[in-house]
């Protein structure tokens, strides 16, 4: 069933090499139908190194594979340089696309497994020799051709397995997790590896995991995705300061979530009620009636306690100023992350990062101290509970 | 269906688009389904379709209220129980001496238990008789007793020991797989070893008790070869089939026996399939944490360490006394050496049998293999509708009892089918080569699905990522990787073969005499020495066939490759 396109297929101003217009994909499990993917538009545009985040079951991977052509899309398009591509089998799109397991084929050496693709595709023996020196020196493999992949080193493997992609300079790269069986160390060296690799050669990536630090570090962009839609795409930056829905919010980085109601919406901005005092905010635009407030830890101050009996929590120069006590505290090394209780008993998380040029652990507050927290209005975000 | 008004639509057009549409896989898909329902669906359905014919209908109505019918029956399911019990038992003893102690002849053991894999069924029914029969040479000779081995006692043992390695090689392959960490927890708690294995083994091992009982109950009841010799008085559906076909010549009467064989055989092995294949998977699946540790316990090592020599035993008796038969003048009565009765195989009348079974054999493998290899590719390529029937229909080569199959084939091809295009077969060399096939394409099927199992389909995928086809991916990727497995099903097929007696008990024809077919045939009428000396021969080739693989192959050698598979 292949049904029409809900959103005409265009020439964007940003030159987009792939286009997914009103993609959608039920699976018809045992338990019935499931709906991996609720019509997405998305465009990808040409050099960019697009990450798609989300937890698992998101439909992240299921969007990697339409791409990659393992997987047929149960309505809507998706085109190449404007050619849509739905009936072009995987092996015949100008895509490669980086596994998570690697895929390495076990039985061929790191030369061979990297000129595959090259001798599939009939290339001239000195050609494939040529080509295949070249990307094994920019990743680092000169030496290693006739290993086999399992006399390789885990971040070797995973080169020879990005190698193997590169070669065959494919339209657009893809990578499936690749990075989620390295140790924690070699995750973030290869993390900036592959990164500069793509710079290197610009080719346009599509890069899907579950990792929000991965995606932070390495993205143009990133496409946050949950239950199948959507969330928002944008620079990292932007998702991390300005999410659009909740749900951006909490799953990347931490957040704490205050309940609040419009008061008055005009052109000075969003007039709200929260914790019991009023501020005026900046509007997002785009608002229902039903928000949230989202505070980053970060964005909390936390003083000493001047006078215990203040009990109440005001607004003064677009401050919130909210006296508390201080439950938890857990130190991580860099930072401090505070669990306040306010006086209304709202729970507040604050993280202070150190630094020995300006403070001392002994400056902060304990377990049971009395705090006044501090709370800037512009770090209020007003976001959307659902898309 | 030739009607001219309507010519737009055939049902062959749609079919042939979506093979098309479908690629590699589609055809892979079509010709396996092609290759099960000719070979083992329709020849299956010929004799259910003979046994409901007039003259069967007939049958039906005379057999079916007979007194001797119903113990026939009876005698058939009280064979099948208790081959199935001692098997499991005797395989279980085994394989726990194999994995959980550390005696030091444990690789003598092993290989002793798996002599009936390569030896043709009924040859320990020979040896049985002639050391345990009414003149035997332990039984009258020893012990002075005029003792009749035949009839159940007789079967048990023969059949028990033929089957063993089934069960044997289906626990070693669990014990092995067992997670000690389990056994290490139990332990922590403060569970002595009795208390272990009853709460955490005998659990953990139940679906494959279950599973091989289930497994030697089939292959008992289907067992042709032994009933015949061993059988005595103790009639069972397969020795009545035997004798209907080659006694009085009623094909009719061999169908209406056949469904009442057929009918429980598929019962229990579709019990078997269904239901406990999977959850012995489940209980099974992930890597062992840790190397099993050896029973220490004296009174619990002692006892199976006992009975695994015991068993041993009997195995080297009962083969080493068929050794004995081949080599000297008279079995049991005269023990002159000598070479006469191999000579009569290896240069007078057997010469020929050896050398049209090894021939038929060596074309059945090959044909086994690539078939196998195309159904298993169907069955792990992708979900598919009915891709669990194909599965299931794949194995029906060894759920069918083998000589329904033969008669099946005798009924299937007497004539020529879809105007000629497939010509009468009865008689030819073709048709045994066949029941070689199909009989051999179950264990060829599982070898290839286990290896191609065993590659993560990423693999695949990457291949096609890089511009593969289907195809150019099977033959660059799959197929290397697979072929150390494959070896080994080709060794299997070509064993199974060599000693397959039921399918082609019925097919054989004095233009093509097949040496398992001899045997029974010196053995019917007494001339023991001579179906020695061809059973030893045909051990020999057998042996001599992995050999020959393992060294040009650089595959592992002994018999162990082989047996790995068959237990899969």
């Amino acid at each position: 069933m292949t049904a029409a396109p809900s959103v005409p297929i265009r020439t964007s101003v940003e030159s987009s090499v792939v286009e997914v217009s009103g993609v959608q994909k039920v699976f018809d499990t045992k338990r019935g139908r499931h709906e991996a993917l609720k019509s997405i538009d998305l465009q990808i545009h040409d050099g960019e190194f697009l990450t798609i985040l989300g937890p698992s079951g998101c439909g992240k991977t299921t969007l990697l594979r339409i791409l990659a052509g393992f997987e047929q899309p149960t309505a809507g398009v998706v085109a190449l340089d404007g050619e849509p591509i739905n009936d072009v089998p995987a092996n015949k799109r100008p895509m490669a696309m980086v596994f998570q397991s690697y895929a390495l084929f076990p039985h061929l050496t790191v030369f061979e497994n990297i000129a595959y693709g090259l001798r599939i595709a009939k290339t001239p023996r000195d050609e494939i020799e040529e080509r295949v020196g070249v990307v094994m020196s920019i990743m680092d493999l000169a030496g290693l051709e006739q290993r086999l992949p399992t006399q390789l080193s885990g971040g070797q493997q995973q080169r020879v397995a990005l190698a193997r992609s590169v070669v065959i300079r494919p339209r657009v790269l893809l990578f499936d997790e690749p990075l989620s069986n390295l140790d924690a160390r070699l995750r973030e060296q290869m993390r900036s590896e592959l990164r500069r690799i793509q710079q290197q050669l610009g080719i346009t990536s599509v890069y899907v995991t579950h990792d929000q630090t991965e995606a932070m570090a390495m993205s143009d962009r990133i496409v946050v995705m949950s239950e199948g839609r959507i969330e928002q795409v944008g620079a990292p930056h932007e998702i991390y300061r300005r999410p659009a829905t909740l749900f951006v919010a909490d799953f990347i980085g931490k957040a704490n979530v205050l309940r609040a109601s419009a008061l008055k919406r005009s052109s000075e901005g969003l007039s709200v009620s929260v914790l019991g005092t009023h501020l005026q905010l900046h509007d997002p635009g785009g608002l229902d009636e039903d928000f949230v407030l989202v505070l980053r830890p970060e964005d909390v101050t936390l003083t000493p306690l001047d006078s215990p009996n203040d009990r109440n929590i005001t607004a003064k120069d677009r401050h919130i100023q909210a006296p508390g006590w201080v439950r938890r505290i857990e130190y991580l090394g860099a930072a401090t992350q505070f669990t306040v209780e306010l006086n209304d008993g709202t729970l507040l998380e604050a993280m202070r990062s150190h630094s020995l040029a300006r403070d001392s652990v002994g400056d902060l507050p304990g377990e049971g101290d009395g705090v006044l927290a501090m709370v800037h209005a512009d770090a209020l975000l007003a976001v959307k509970p659902r898309p | 269906m030739t009607t001219l008004q309507r010519p737009r639509r055939t049902p062959v057009a749609p079919l042939i688009r979506r093979i098309r549409a479908q690629g590699a896989f589609g055809l892979a898909a079509f010709v396996s389904v092609m290759i099960i329902v000719g070979f083992v669906v329709y020849p299956t359905a010929e004799i259910i379709g003979r046994s409901l014919g007039a003259d069967g209908q007939t049958e039906w109505d005379r057999l079916a209220g007979a007194n001797k019918t119903v113990s026939t029956i009876r005698n058939t399911m009280i064979l099948g129980a208790l081959v199935g019990v001692i098997g499991t038992i005797a395989g279980l003893v085994m394989a726990l001496v194999q994995v959980r102690t550390d005696v030091r002849f444990k690789r003598t053991l092993h290989l002793i238990t798996l002599i009936p894999v390569i030896s043709p069924p009924f040859a320990v029914a020979m040896s049985v008789l002639t050391l345990f029969g009414r003149s035997g040479l332990i039984s009258k000779e020893l012990f002075g007793l005029r003792y009749d081995i035949t009839g159940l006692d007789g079967l048990l043992i023969a059949l028990s020991i033929s089957f063993m390695p089934v069960a044997y090689l289906n626990f070693v392959g669990m014990l092995q797989a067992f997670d000690s960490a389990l056994e290490e927890a139990a332990t922590d708690l403060g569970g002595t070893l009795t208390y272990r294995f009853r709460t955490v083994i005998l659990p953990l091992l139940a679906p494959g008790i279950a599973n091989s009982f289930l497994l030697l109950f089939v292959s008992a009841i289907a067992d042709l070869g032994n009933a015949v010799l061993l059988g005595g008085g103790y009639d069972v559906l397969a020795s009545r089939i035997y004798l209907a076909i080659i006694g009085e010549f009623n094909l009719d009467k061999a169908a209406v026996f056949s469904v009442m064989l057929l009918v429980p055989s598929l019962l229990v092995f579709g019990t078997q399939y269904f239901w406990l294949r999977k959850r012995e998977y489940i209980t099974v699946t992930g890597k062992p944490v840790g190397e099993p540790k050896p029973i220490e316990q004296q009174s619990v090592r002692l006892p199976l360490v006992g009975s695994a020599t015991v068993i041993a035993a009997s195995i080297v008796l009962i083969y080493g006394y068929i050794v004995v038969g081949a080599f000297t003048k008279v079995w049991n009565i005269n023990f002159s050496p000598t070479f006469d009765n191999i000579l009569l195989v290896l240069r007078g009348a057997g010469r020929e049998a050896l050398f049209d079974t090894i021939r038929l054999a060596l074309i059945a493998t090959p044909i086994s293999a690539i078939a196998g290899l195309i159904i298993a590719f169907v069955i792990t390529q992708r979900d598919f509708r009915g891709r669990s029937l194909l599965d299931f229909a794949s194995v029906l080569g060894v759920a069918v009892p083998g000589t329904i199959i033969g008669i099946g084939l005798l009924l299937a091809y007497n004539e020529p089918l879809l105007g000629g295009l497939i010509p009468e077969l009865t008689g030819t060399a073709a048709i045994l080569v066949l029941a070689f096939t199909i009989r051999s394409l179950p264990g060829v099927v599982r070898v290839a699905v286990g290896a191609l199992n065993q590659l993560s389909g990423t693999l695949e995928e990457a291949s096609i990522s890089l511009g593969a086809t289907q195809a150019q991916t099977f033959r660059k990727i799959i197929l290397p990787l697979i072929r150390p497995a494959m070896f080994s099903g080709l060794v299997w097929s070509f064993a199974r073969s060599m000693t397959s007696l039921s399918p082609i008990i019925f097919l054989v024809t004095p233009q093509w005499r097949i040496m398992t077919a001899q045997i029974l045939n010196e053995a019917d009428q007494g001339r023991f020495g001579n179906a020695a000396a061809y059973s030893v021969v045909l051990v020999t080739v057998v042996l001599f066939a992995i050999g020959v693989l393992a060294a040009t192959t650089g595959f592992r050698s002994d018999a162990n490759a082989l047996a790995k598979r068959s237990s899969s």
